[in-house]
Order: structure tokens, then sequence, then C-alpha cells
């Protein structure tokens, strides 16, 4: 299946009434993580979780990765707006997500929504085209995104504007791409998308909002993509994510299978700026050196990067030492919070390491380092299991978890929501926890 | 839909709940979308969308419902429910064992597999070649009963020189641990209950070891072997106590006169199964295949004037399987019936249903087609039950076996007038001498001086200066002519010591320096190690004093090797591993005896350092390395001999013309060994010139060549109880080609899937990326428990750690080989596969009986154009004497005329299983109504295959079940018949006690007889089923993946 990585959509053909079709609704859903240097899609349909190839020029290893970016090409922000990065164009705006995360919503709030537009338009294209996951003429959509956030949205300001942002920017997007595919079937063409296009959009946007878009805490997919597969096992699990931006490390449990009390709690939870890439940006402002790498590739190894910034490998050592104690603070720090405070929790549990951080030595001599502790909180080291239902086979078992989030996100959204993250958890006492009474509201 | 519904997946109709809670509305624009809450089967809870739902049938759909809505299951399904068949089933056409051990796959080694898995009467005489692997066959067997039912106790009989073999082999290549055990060991083990008996040992022990005495009825002898016989006849008409015993060298066990016959047949009775093993089953009298297969089955063969009977019973019905088999003429049905007529008229088959129905079903449309010939032929056969208890392969007709034989012949030339020409001849005059004085006429006597100076000469002087034990003596007997290895009648040392006297004077020291015989091996040596300088040596020789003298002589030339004779303290396979594995050292020299039963195979050259007057010997030394795993297209065999002397003449004028050099002579033992100790006294009582002596040793080739004849026609009538030897081979070949077998794969989906469905969601099961076979499994805590509960139910021995809760390693492996201490290995036999078995039934609910695949052109061959294939597949369940299942398959290429045949359609099925997948647009694009009719006419052929067969079966049955009581009867009226002798006998020495127990003993074994013909006839009570497992459409599609 090829598709153009221009942005532009082709025509559509007619549909192919020759054959038998049923003509019942078929219901889709699209899981989208937006990564702060790379975004996955993953879609179900009838049981499969398909993988959406993007397969970008550069990308050979991964063909699922999308850079979170957006080309302007001709001059002026009124130029084509394309998916992914392009030579030639005038603009790049590949900076989306972390002045989000900052708080500097208005500055990317349109770049995000054309992102998202030329996202669906495409992934909707690419699955219409899929004959073998399409057996009706009326597909409906559900959209699940994730949010760097803790909750959802019931805490502070940040959290509640970013989510907001999210949402406002996914529906804006959404209803561009509808409206931009109605034209094309009824003109044969489409105008190319601008970022002025976007701008009209998000103020003619309908302020009612729709069931269509739902919009999770990442870590809450994540999790979800081991509680929902078959592999899974019951007790206390340590997920640690070190992903480009953050290190997000989540104490969570999986309970046995119950009809009434169909969730699992997430029992602490920590999120610090010691990603991969902060990892690098430390490297080259100690060592003095700059340091350039492929968001496709892996880091290379230790010994490559004490080469590229030109220091010795014990320097380098020296250099990643601060770095590497924060990490062990944060993984820390949670597990004890998780185990202090629920004592009626069994160890040792299961860690998992997962995200860009994972082929990093020193996120892996960490996550080693708390399976020798001789601690109370003992914690067995495993591979997140590739669930069997997900489609992606040009990416093999060791590398999968890059897509867990977008995996995680394409079951149905009450599926997902049976993660509660700690918020939502009110002990009674000391080691004993009370269910929600209500089904948490969706952001 | 409503709460408390059963609900299962539109696109998965094998994924079936409850809905629990709901509904849940979403709206998506102008459309609204329901969900449930629904409790799936395996245990997870999960909200659905309303359309991915639909109501789960109350009556489980077939195949034609759901290909109206277009429900489609994929290769996943086929493959889980096949393998299930399979693995917990007792399938008849699968051959468990079949590349489940560490065996070269070698098609011949399962034809006695398969004739033994068909015999009615639990017995088999295995009569292949030497060399072929016996062994082998009999392990294959051995797992095949393991894989099929609850055998535990197998037991070994053999010569004592072959128990290490047995223990190694069972060992290494089918996983079996082996305990050696003698007399005692062995009534203490078979005293236990049989349920305490090991399941993967067993046990082996020497024919000589568990011999009884005469006299060992009389309960005051308490030798272990008495006690043994004792224990064992108290057994007779109490049930079998073990599952299988094997005999190895099995006509040692044929004159019914000795106690190595008596212990064998208390061994027999009280066995369930019985193998035998001989290399030797036909000599020179017509009835000694006769005595073999009454060791098999006594109650068949217990007369022999019953034999010709059989013989000329089933010679019309051999006639009529050559004329159907006949390539090179059209059979008529007016033939082939008449021929069947015939055989019918004979008292034997004159009730045979299963050959009645042949004759009824026989029509010239059968005997056009190739294929159809063949199968009649073998129902033919079959008609035959006795042609199930012998299976002999030669050979010559192993493919795997085509090694050339190239000799090399090195006539040492004794310098004329030298120390060597003289010390010849006065030796043989010597001999001469005695022989007539004394009046000797015994061969043996003569010719071992003979041989020793033959051997070497400066070792013999040595030797009869020095005096040779009675062991040695009896030693070089065995080693130079086959004669039994006991104490000879006469000794042969006052020869020796004549002979000693005559060579007073003669110093043999000049033996050594002007050694004719080494300087030319050593030169042949020298230059051969030179030119392969990878390849190591054996050299043979029968005479330990030699082998020492080499071993000496040769590492003056800085040549390292080992000798290997009996009475070393060294295991003997470990001494062969050990010269295997020393790059240094590259010449063994050996005893024939010693290297008895070990295969040298990894040499491609051998050395006769001295030639055995008995061509037998001669062809056990070459069969070390012309044996199934020789690698070398061609083996050397290098002849040492001295010119001009008897070994010369009987070389060349009698060895040379029967060929044994250019090929196996097959088994011509003991009559080679008689007329050559006939040739030998000949030779040396007598001063005969060398021309008489040249006619004398033409007589002998002469005599072995009519025996050779003769024997070749006593081959053609075993063909009438040999199995039709291409029917066979071929099932083998389409069970190995067709994957008619367990396979790793097979076993890890099996149980992947049980927990997939059965574990409450709550598991460990993860590959290791890089060992797919290599999976980590925790059991949840309730299977646990029940693995736990079932191991001591079945009271099964094996240990397993998946009981113990902890993520582990295990390795999913058909073969059965050691395990490892590394990683526990999940082979068919293990503890959860069978607990999975017990567990699983055919669950109607979670069936998806119809599937819908693609499959790559490139994983089923070019046989097969590519298109849609409907196909249809069952399983038949035939109970009776002898319940089995059958897989069977029948397909159509959509638009075609003729069916596919079964077999064909079975290995689309079999590839579709290993190699399909998912059709996922299936749905849309699968017309309907074509594949409608064509799975129709698949499932309407399969009814009609499934028909003749059962008819078939059934005869099958009432004639077995009519053998099984006819031998039954036999065997109570011949046990009767001894113990009346024996009351008789009593009551005549007035021993009233000992009277009336025995005539109890008689009234237990009327009981017995009567209870278990009652039992057998409730066996004739047939019944069959057939289960519509699976119909489906299959998609070929070329290599590109385009439909061309």
């Amino acid at each position: 299946m090829s598709f153009s990585t221009h942005g532009v959509p082709e025509a559509e053909s007619p549909p192919d009434t020759s054959r038998r079709v049923e003509e019942r609704h078929q219901l889709l859903v699209m899981g989208v993580d937006i990564g702060t240097s790379l975004s996955k899609v993953v879609v179900s349909a009838q049981g499969r979780r398909v993988a959406v190839r993007f397969d970008v020029p550069g990308g050979e290893e991964n063909p699922y990765l999308l850079p979170t970016a957006v080309s302007v090409m001709d001059s002026g922000d009124c130029g084509e707006c394309r998916l992914g990065l392009h030579s030639g164009a005038n603009k790049h705006y590949d900076d989306i997500k972390k002045p989000l995360i900052d708080g500097k919503t208005e500055s990317v709030q349109l770049p995000l929504v054309a992102f998202m537009t030329l996202l669906f338009q495409r992934v909707q294209k690419q699955i219409k085209e899929s004959p073998d996951l399409i057996l009706s003429r009326h597909l409906d959509w559900l959209v699940n995104l994730g949010v760097p956030t803790e909750s959802y949205g019931g805490g502070s300001k940040g959290v509640k504007d970013l989510v907001g942002a999210y949402r406002r920017s996914a529906e804006v997007a959404w209803g561009l791409a509808e409206r931009r595919r109605a034209e094309r079937r009824r003109l044969g063409k489409v105008k190319p998308l601008t970022i002025e296009l976007c701008r009209q959009a998000m103020e003619e946007r309908n302020e009612e909002g729709s069931d269509r878009i739902k919009v999770f805490p990442e870590f809450v997919p994540q999790v979800a993509s081991y509680v929902q597969s078959k592999q899974r096992q019951e007790g206390v699990h340590v997920l640690v994510d070190a992903g480009g931006g953050t290190l997000d490390v989540t104490v969570f449990q999986v309970l046995p299978p119950s009809i009434d009390k169909g969730w699992d709690p997430v029992w602490a939870r920590t999120v610090r700026p010691l990603g991969t890439r902060y990892l690098v940006d430390h490297i080259a402002e100690k060592s003095g050196r700059g340091l350039a790498l492929s968001p496709f590739r892996h880091l290379p190894s230790a010994a490559e990067i004490a080469q590229k910034v030109d220091v010795s490998l014990e320097e380098l050592t020296d250099i990643v030492e601060p770095f590497r104690r924060l990490i062990v603070l944060a993984v820390g720090e949670t597990i004890r919070k998780a185990g202090n405070t629920y004592m009626a929790l069994e160890w040792p549990g299961r860690l998992f390491l997962v995200g860009g951080g994972a082929f990093i030595e020193l996120y892996n001599d960490v996550a080693e380092e708390f399976t020798r502790k001789d601690w109370k909180f003992g914690v067995h080291r495993l591979h997140l299991p590739r669930p069997d239902d997900l489609e992606a086979p040009e990416i093999n078992d060791s590398h999968w978890h890059r897509l867990a989030v977008a995996y995680g996100l394409s079951f149905d959204p009450d599926n997902i929501h049976r993660i509660r993250p700690p918020e939502d958890i009110k002990p009674v006492g000391p080691g004993f926890l009370k269910p929600p009474d209500i089904p948490p509201p969706f952001v | 839909m409503k709460i408390g519904g059963s609900v299962q997946l539109e696109y998965d109709p094998s994924r079936q709940g409850v809905v629990v809670k709901g509904p849940r509305t979403v709206r998506l624009g102008d459309t609204t979308h329901t969900k449930w809450r629904v409790q799936w089967n395996d245990g997870m809870v999960q909200w659905q969308p309303e359309c991915d739902l639909c109501p789960a049938p109350e009556a489980p759909p077939d195949a034609f419902e759901l290909l109206e809505e277009g429900r489609f299951c994929g290769h996943r399904e086929l493959r889980r429910n096949i393998a299930f068949c399979q693995i917990a089933g007792n399938v008849d056409d699968l051959v468990y064992s079949m590349d489940a051990t560490n065996i070269d796959f070698l098609p011949y080694q399962y034809k006695p597999v398969l004739t033994f898995l068909a015999s009615p009467s639990n017995g088999i005489l295995i009569a292949d070649e030497v060399g072929l692997g016996k062994t082998i066959e009999a392990g294959l067997i051995w797992t095949e009963l393991r894989a099929r039912s609850d055998a535990r106790r197998l037991v070994v009989v053999c010569p004592a020189t072959l128990r290490d073999k047995w223990e190694l082999e069972l060992e290494a290549k089918f996983g079996v641990s082996t305990r050696q055990v003698d007399a005692e060991g062995l009534l203490k083990e078979l005293s236990a209950p049989r349920y305490r008996a090991v399941e993967s040992q067993a046990l082996v022990c020497s024919i000589q070891g568990i011999r009884p005495p005469k006299n060992y009825e009389d309960p005051a002898v308490s030798s272990p072997s008495a006690r043994l016989a004792r224990f064992l006849e108290e057994q007779d008409g109490r049930g079998s106590i073990i599952d299988l015993l094997v005999v190895d060298e099995a006509h040692h066990l044929r004159n019914p006169g000795t106690q190595s016959a008596r212990i064998g047949t208390l061994l027999r009775d009280a066995s369930e199964h019985v193998v035998l093993l001989s290399a030797t089953p036909l000599n020179n009298k017509e009835d000694d295949l006769f005595h073999l297969l009454r060791l098999v089955d006594p109650d068949t063969f217990s007369r022999s004037d019953f034999f010709p009977s059989v013989l000329a019973a089933n010679e019309p019905l051999v006639r009529a399987r050559h004329l159907v088999m006949d390539q090179k003429s059209q059979p008529t049905k007016a033939k082939v019936v008449e021929a069947l007529r015939l055989a019918r008229q004979h008292q034997l088959l004159r009730g045979n249903r299963r050959l009645k129905g042949i004759i009824d079903s026989v029509d010239e449309e059968s005997l056009a087609d190739p294929s159809s010939r063949v199968e009649l032929a073998s129902r033919i056969d079959s008609t035959n039950l006795l042609r199930y208890v012998f299976s002999r392969t030669r050979k010559r007709e192993v493919q795997e076996l085509r090694v050339d034989r190239e000799a090399l012949y090195h006539k040492v030339k004794m310098p004329p007038g030298g120390v060597e020409e003289e010390f010849y001849r006065r030796v043989t005059t010597s001999i001469r001498r005695y022989a007539i004085d004394k009046d000797v006429g015994a061969g043996f006597l003569l010719a071992m001086p003979q041989r020793q100076m033959s051997s070497c000469m400066y070792a013999a002087a040595k030797s009869w200066s020095n005096d040779l034990s009675d062991d040695e003596l009896v030693l070089l007997a065995y080693e130079t002519d086959g004669s039994e290895a006991t104490k000879p009648k006469e000794s042969v040392r006052p020869l020796m010591k004549h002979i000693a006297a005559d060579l007073r004077d003669f110093n043999h020291r000049l033996l050594r320096d002007t050694d004719t015989k080494f300087m030319t091996f050593c030169h042949w040596l020298l230059k051969y190690m030179k030119e392969y300088p990878d390849e190591k040596v054996i050299v043979f020789s029968y005479f330990k004093a030699t082998l020492a003298y080499l071993s000496e002589r040769l590492a003056e030339h800085d040549v390292k090797s080992q000798v290997l004779h009996g009475g070393l303290a060294e295991n003997k396979q470990h001494a062969i591993d050990r010269f295997r594995r020393a790059v240094a050292t590259r010449v063994l020299l050996t005893s024939e005896v010693a290297s008895e039963g070990v295969d040298l195979q990894f040499s491609q050259c051998i050395v006769n350092y001295d030639l055995p007057w008995n061509p037998m010997r001669i062809e056990q030394r070459i069969g070390r390395i012309d044996r199934i795993g020789q690698q070398s297209p061609k083996v050397q065999i290098v002849n040492m001999v001295y010119g001009d002397t008897i070994d010369d003449r009987i070389y060349t004028v009698l060895l040379n013309k029967i060929g044994i050099f250019k090929r196996s002579i097959g088994g011509m033992e003991p009559i080679l060994g008689e007329m050559v100790r006939d040739l030998t006294g000949d030779l040396l009582r007598q001063e005969l010139t060398r021309e008489q002596e040249e006619e004398r040793i033409e007589q002998t080739a002469i005599a072995i060549a009519n025996h050779r004849r003769h024997q070749d026609e006593l081959e053609e009538q075993a063909i009438h109880l040999v199995a039709l030897e291409d029917y066979v081979l071929r099932q083998v070949k389409e069970a190995h080609d067709f994957k008619r077998r367990i396979t790793s794969h097979d076993l890890k989906v099996y149980a992947g899937d049980y927990l997939d469905r059965h574990a409450g969601g709550s598991f460990d099961f993860r590959e290791d990326p890089r060992e797919p076979l290599c999976v980590e499994i925790a059991l949840p805590p309730k299977l646990r428990v029940g693995l736990t509960e079932y191991i001591r139910n079945e009271r099964l021995p094996a240990v397993t750690s998946l009981t113990e809760g902890r993520s582990r390693q295990y390795v999913f492996s058909h073969k059965i080989g050691r395990p490892s201490q590394r990683r526990e290995r999940i082979n068919q036999f293990h503890p959860f596969i069978r607990f999975i078995g017990s567990q699983l039934k055919p669950s109607s609910g979670e069936f998806c009986p119809l599937v819908a695949l693609e499959l790559s052109s490139g994983h089923i061959g070019d046989r097969w154009p590519a298109g849609d294939y409907a196909f249809a597949f069952r399983r038949w369940r035939f109970g009776g004497g002898r319940p089995v299942e059958e897989l069977r398959a029948r397909s159509v290429r959509m638009g075609d005329e003729d069916m596919l045949p079964a077999s064909r359609s079975w290995e689309l099925v079999s590839a579709g299983k290993q190699h399909g997948m998912d059709w996922h647009s299936a749905k849309r694009d699968v017309d309907r109504d074509r594949t409608w009719e064509a799975i129709d006419r698949c499932q309407a052929q399969l009814a009609e295959d499934f028909t003749r067969t059962r008819v078939d079966r059934k005869n099958g049955n009432d004639d077995r079940i009519d053998l099984q009581v006819n031998t039954l009867e036999r065997r109570a009226a011949r046990q009767i018949a001894r113990l009346r002798e024996v009351v008789q006998q009593h009551r005549e020495h007035g021993r009233k006690g000992l009277a009336r127990a025995n005539e109890g003993r008689i009234r237990k074994i009327e009981l017995r007889r009567d209870t278990e013909v009652a039992q057998r006839e409730l066996k004739r009570k047939f019944t069959s089923r057939q289960d519509e497992l699976y119909a489906g459409v299959i998609r070929v599609k070329a290599e590109r993946g385009r439909i061309a």
C-alpha cells in the first residue's frame, strides 16, 4: 500500500457497487500517539489492530513513525502545509508538543491543527484503501488521543488547558478533514491546506463537542496496552518509559477480571524531564560539543557517543552520572511511594523499560540496578510482551513498545478507562482502597 | 442484545461470551453506536460495540450457515483444532514417532512401525539384514506405544555384548534412560506394580544372565534366574506385566529345547507386546522361519504343519496382488476376482469378511487407475492377518545404503626360501601330521593354529611357546569361525604343544625382523594416511596377540594406535568415542568380537589384517562401516593375505566367488560356518596338492551358491508374509511429506492456544524472539493446581517446573531425546500436554467450522495451480477391537470437474495449517454460491469414503476378533493340556496337594479364557462416527501474491 508523502490526498475512487458489501455501519478506532519527536497511529477494525505505515524517507528502520512536524511549502504562512518534514519547505513546525507542555499553547495551536488534519486525512485514506479492513461503506470513527498529562484534567489549570488545547485541536482538525473529504468528493479536488484555513476552522469551531474525540493521559493507554493483552499477569508492575522528552514512571496493578469492579489502579506516577533528548542535551552541554542525531534512529552506544563528543568513555560516564542519579531517584521514589502508601500490595513486582531509552545502556543499567536491589519493593525485569493482535510486521518484538501508547489507544475508550490514575483512587484506610463509585468523566 | 445473553464476535465466531452490562451509547455525528460489556469465555471483560456482536446461536452453526453469513475463521482456528485432534487423539495414519526422535528420517525404518500398529497379534518379527538399524526400529515402536497408550515398562533381552549398545541407543536417540539388570534386578522390578514403573526407563538384561537352570521349577532351587522363571510362570494367566518385550538376536531362542527358549517364552507370555529382532530368519531349513514366528505368536503358529497351510492359503492372494500391481499389463476384473475367490476357498480364509468385501467391490474402473490399484493391492494384502507379524528389509532395497565396496588385495609374497616360507611349511606339516597321527577330525582344532599363523607368524610362534589360556582359546575359536563362545569339548593345547616341539630349533625372533606382511601393511598404511589426512583406519584381527604386536610395531613408525579387544576394563563404546575424538590416533586395532554391536561408520576403510575363513565373520567386519550413517559413497576393504597359502586360495576361489567384497551376502549364517569348518578340516587333514585344494574350495563355493539360491526361494515364500513394500513405504513417505506427525510448532500452538482460551487471561507465555520455540511460561494458580492433581492421579513420574508458579523458560520440541539441564523440554509426552488433552473436549461452542485462508504456491509446490479450492475435513472414529481415528479431507478446485484424491486434499489442508494466512477479505471476495456447491461436493465425497471405509473396517474388525478368539482358545487349550500332564504326573507320584493346586490353575485359566473371549466378543460391536471438523476455502496464490 503506498501513499503520497505530499499530504495532498489523491482523488478517491468511486465506491465499488458491483460487490456485495455490508450496509451496517462499521466502527473503527484510531489511536493517535503524538510524540515529542515522532507520532504513531494504530487503527482497530474488525478485531485487528493495524499500525499505520508512514514510510518516511530515512525512517526505514521503523516505517510506522511520523515526525511530529508540519512543513509549509510556499512563502508565508499561507503556504501549503504538508505532513512531516520536507526539504525545500519554507518553514518547519517541528516542535509542536513541547510548547504545549510548557503552556505556550497559542504559538503552536494552528500547526497542531494542521498536523492533525493532515494526519487524519492520511490515516483515513490509507485505511479505506485496505479492502481487507473495510467491509462497509459507512465508516464511523472514534479517535483516542494521548495527552502528556497526569490526569484527565481535573487538577491544575495548566493540565486543564493542555487537555483542552488537544481536544479542541483534534475536534477542529477532524471537522476540517471531513469537510475537505466532502469537498473532494463533490468537486474532484480540494485546495491545499494552509495555516490560514486552520485559523478559520478554529474560529468556526462548533462548541458543542462530540463523543468522537477522547483524550487520555498518555500513560493510561500505555498501561492499557499491557492490561488488555492476553500476556498480562496479575500483580504489581512498574513501567519505566524513557521517551524523547520525559521519563515516566508508573506503578500500577493488574487485578483479576471482574464484572463489577473492572478497573486497574495506577498507584503512583512520576514524570521528569529525563528523556533521551534531555540526556543528549545534557551530554552536549557538559562536553561542550553538539550532538546531532536522527529521531528515527536509536541513540548510538556510549562508546560511539564518547567518540562523537570527543571524550573518553570514563569521562562520559562521569558526565552522565548526575543524570543517572536523577533517573534512579525518579524510579525509586515512585516505587517507594506506591509501596509505602498501599501496604497491601504484594512484591516483588514486574518492571518494564520501554521507549527510546530502552535501547540506551544508561537506562538499562538503572533498570537492572532495581532488580538487584535488596529491599522490600523488589522487582523482576521483563520485556513488555508484544500483543499478538498488533499488526506491524516491519517491527520486531524488541521494538514494538514504541507503538505501545498508540496500540493502547486503539481500544474502545471504555476499555482504556479501566486504568485509573492515582487521583481517581480514594484510599479508605492504610493499604486499602475503594473503587470509584461513578465512572469518571472523559475529558 | 440484552444482559445475560450469549454473544459472539461477528468477525470471530469462536469468541463467545455473555453480556454483563450495558448498554452505553456513543454519538458520532448523525450515528449513534451502542456498546455492551461482555465477559468472554477466556475470562476477559470488555466493552464491545454492538456492531461487532451478534447473538451466539443456541446450536452451533454449521459451515453452511456461516458461509451464508460470510463469517469465516482464520488459520489459527484450523491449526488449533488439527493440533488438538492429532496430539490428544489416537490417529491411525499419524506416526507419532516420526521425526520425534534423534535419528535421521529413513523411510524403511518406519515400515515395522506401521506394520506393528496394524497387527492384531501384538507382536512382530523384524528380520532386517545386519546394519539397517533394527535397534532403531524397536525404539520407534516403543515411542509409538508411549504416545498412544500408557506404556511404561520396556524390557530388552539381548546378548551380553550388546547391552551397552542398547543402553546408548535408547538414551541418545529415544530419550529413554536405561538400567542394566541381572535376574535378581529384573525379578525385583517386575514384582513391583506396573504403575511404579518409571515411564522413560527401560530394563536391559542379557539372555545369558536370566537363563534359568533346568530344574528351576524345584522351589529348593534359589538362584535368581530360577526364582525369576517361577515368578513368570505364576503370572501366566494373570495378565501382562510388561508393556513391550524386545528380544534381540532372537534366533538364539528358537530351539524350544533350550533354557534360553524357555525364559524367552515365559517373558513373552507376560508381555502385552513383543518385538523380536533377528537378522537371520531364513536358513537352510524351511521351518526356521516358522520357529521364529512361533516366538512372536505361539498360538497362531503353534503347529508346524499349520505353516505350510498358511503359505498355501496366501498363494492365490499373492497372485492376485501381483496381478493388480503388474505395471506391464492391464489386469481384468475377472482374473483378479478368480484369484481372490480361489483364496477364499481355503479353510483359513473361507470366513474372511474383508476378502468378501473386496471381491464384491473390485471393478474395472479401479483397476484402470494406478493409485486405485495400489490401494486395492493393499486391501488384498490386509486380508492376510498373518502378514502383520513379519517385517524384513534387505540392504539392497535401501536407497540410502547404496555404498560401494572397493576391495584391495595385498597378496603378501613370502620371499622364496625365506624364514616365513619355512615357518609356514613346517607348521602346516606339523598340523597335518598331528591330525593323521591322532586321527583328529575336528576342523576347528586344526584350523586354530593355522589361523594364528596366517594372522601373524611372530605372534603365533610366541603364543605357542607361552601357552594360551582356555578363555583365550575360546575367544580365538569364536573369532575365527564364529563357533559358540563356549569351552570347546576338546582342547587344542596338545596340538600347540606338538607344534612348539616341532619348532624347538626355530628362532622365532627372525620372524619379527623379516615380517613381510607387516612391512607391506605399513607401507600401504603410511601412504593412505598421507593421502587421506583426515581419515581413520580400522584394522581387524581375530588374534589378540596380533593386535598387541601391531600396536608395538606401528609405534616404531610413529603411528599412534588404539587397541580394542575383549577383556579391557574400559567400556567399549567409550573407547570408540575416545578413538573418534582423538585427532592424533588414526588407527584402531580391534578384534571383531570387541567391535560387535559398535558402529564405526565414521571410518571408510577397514583392513583385514587376517581373514577369517567364514565369510559371515568377514561380513560382520565390513558391516561395522558399511551401514546406515556411512557418509562416503564407497568403503575400502584392504585384505592382507599371505600368497600361495590356503588363505590365498580361499580368498581367490571362495570369497571372491561369492562376491563378499562387492556386496553384502545377507544372512547366511550359520550354514556358512558349517561349510567352512568342513572345508577347513579337509584342507588341513589331508595332504592335498594345490589343484586338489582349489577343487575342494570350489566345491564349497558351489555349495554356497546353491544355498544362496535356496535362500532366495525361501525369501520368495517369505514375501507371502511381508507387507506390500511399495504401499507401506509410500504410507511412510506420505506421513513424512504431508506432515502427518506432530511438530514442535504444533505443540507450542496447542499449549498457547489452550492458555489463551482457558487460563482466565492471567498467565505468562512469551516467546524468545531469537528462538521462537523457547517460551517463558508461568501458569495461573488454578491451572497449576489442576496440573499437580492430574500428575498425582495419573501417577506420572515426570516432574515439571510448571507446577511451581515462577516464570521460567521452556522449549517446545517434538523430539524425545535426553532431557536438558538448562531448559525443560515440552514434548508430546510432557505431563502438561497430556493434561491439556484430558481437559479439552471438542467443545462445539468454541468451534468455528468455516475457514478461509490464503496460501502462497511457494509453500505448496508447483502441482497446485493458483485458484480457490474448497475443502471439507472430517474426523472418523471407529470402535471395536482396535479403536482408531482418522483425519480425512477432500477438496476440489473451483470450476474443476474432478475432486482431488484424499491424499492430495490432506496435503492442501496440511499446508494451510502450516503456512496459511488469514484471508481477511474473504467475506467480500468469496463467491458463496459456488463455494457452497463445492463444499457440498466435498462433503458428499467424504460421506461416500466414510461408508466404504466403515464397511472395510467392520469386516476387518470381525476378522480380527475371530482370529483373537481362536488364538485365545488355542492358547488356553495349550496351557491346559500342559497342566493336565503336570497334574497326571503329580497324581502318579502321590503329590495330591500339588495336583490340586494345578487343577486350580486349570480352572483359573478356563475362567480367564471365558472372560477374555467374552471381552473380545464385546469388541465385535463395531461403532463408527464421523465429525465434521472444518470446511472452507483456500486461495492459492502464485508466488508473487497474485492469482494468475
